[in-house]
């Protein structure tokens, strides 16, 4: 049992997605985390601490332990 | 009425349209169509992960309308460079509605960083129209740097004052080689006319329609307000006097 959750443990990392902690899979893709977030009728625009990730290359970044993501998308405004 | 080029695109109608503030994105869309407007501002914001909400974008026609992305919430010129980027990448347009105003207050641009930041965008390949105070010098300045055109205001954004820098913006429309722009403060289409009657090539308007008590008729007389100052922009509108001067003719006939 314990050494079942340890594994567990291995296996996941916390990343800050928007100021909220979030558990994703170790060697998670940004393009697997957004397939996860849904809402597939909205354009996305994704940063990953700080430097913008063309949507291009949503797989093959891979995020890491404490990494900060922005995820942003349209609204109105003036 | 003659067309206006910004950037090398032709705009057929000199009143652009801000999204912002409308009651749904249903009135927007009504309000976008009766202004005949070619170019509408959009914004973007962080997705709320647990509240999905309507796609705005859905109901702008990409074809037939530019979409002009802004960075309001930039405070500095590096926060804007990187909203910019963003926005490119949302909104899969270079053009952009550049937007640092540091005090929520009166939401007043930062030229120092306004200026910064319209250099860099423009190495970076962004078509920049630069939202400033009325400030002649700085728009030259920003002529110099690349902007695709200036959007002076006429009064703090939101407000419905009108032109409060009408003499500002007048020097500024004289001398100004790119397009000239009014953004913000424009509360009346009689606000909007005057301000295409002392020449300046476009206005953009958003609270004034957005919160009228019907927005789809108040775009409607925006659009001919727009029009109707611009004809006679280029008619050549008749110059004031301070004394009278008869419009029919003084000889005498009674006696």
């Amino acid at each position: 049992m314990n050494l079942k959750l340890e594994i567990l443990n291995h296996n996941n990392m916390n990343i800050i997605i928007n100021n909220n902690s979030r558990e994703v899979a170790e060697g998670c893709t940004l393009e697997r985390l957004i397939d996860e977030i849904g809402y597939k009728e909205f354009k996305f625009a994704v940063a990953v601490n700080n430097q913008v990730v063309k949507k291009t290359a949503w797989d093959e970044t891979i995020l890491y332990d404490g990494d900060k993501v922005i995820v942003i998308k349209a609204v109105s405004g003036g | 009425m003659t067309s206006l080029v910004i950037a090398g695109k032709t705009f057929h109608s000199r009143l652009f349209l801000g999204t912002g503030k409308f009651s749904s994105n249903q009135l927007m869309q009504q309000a976008i169509e009766t202004s005949g407007t070619e170019m509408v501002t959009v914004a973007m914001k962080r997705v709320d992960l647990h509240t999905p909400e309507d796609n705005m974008l859905e109901y702008i026609n990409k074809e037939t309308i530019q979409l002009l992305p802004n960075t309001s919430g930039a405070r500095n010129a590096r926060e804007a460079v990187f909203a910019a980027q963003m926005m490119q990448e949302i909104f899969e347009t270079n053009w952009l509605k550049l937007e640092i105003h540091p005090d929520p207050r009166y939401l007043l641009p930062d030229p120092v960083e306004t200026l910064k930041a319209t250099e860099e965008l423009v190495k970076l390949g962004f078509v920049v129209l630069p939202y400033i105070s009325a400030d002649p010098v700085l728009c030259k300045l920003l002529e110099e740097v690349g902007a695709a055109t200036v959007m002076p205001l006429g009064a703090p954004i939101g407000s419905n004052k009108g032109l409060r820098t009408k003499d500002l913006l007048e020097i500024i429309i004289e001398q100004s080689n790119i397009p000239v722009v009014v953004d913000a403060g424009i509360g009346a289409p009689s606000h909007a006319a005057e301000a295409m009657e002392i020449g300046a090539d476009a206005v953009l308007i958003n609270t004034a329609i957005a919160v009228a008590g019907d927005p789809n008729v108040m775009a409607q007389a925006f659009k001919m307000a727009v029009e109707s100052g611009r004809m006679a922009y280029e008619a050549q509108l008749a110059t004031p006097h301070r004394e009278a001067d008869a419009s029919s003719p003084l000889t005498a006939f009674l006696d």
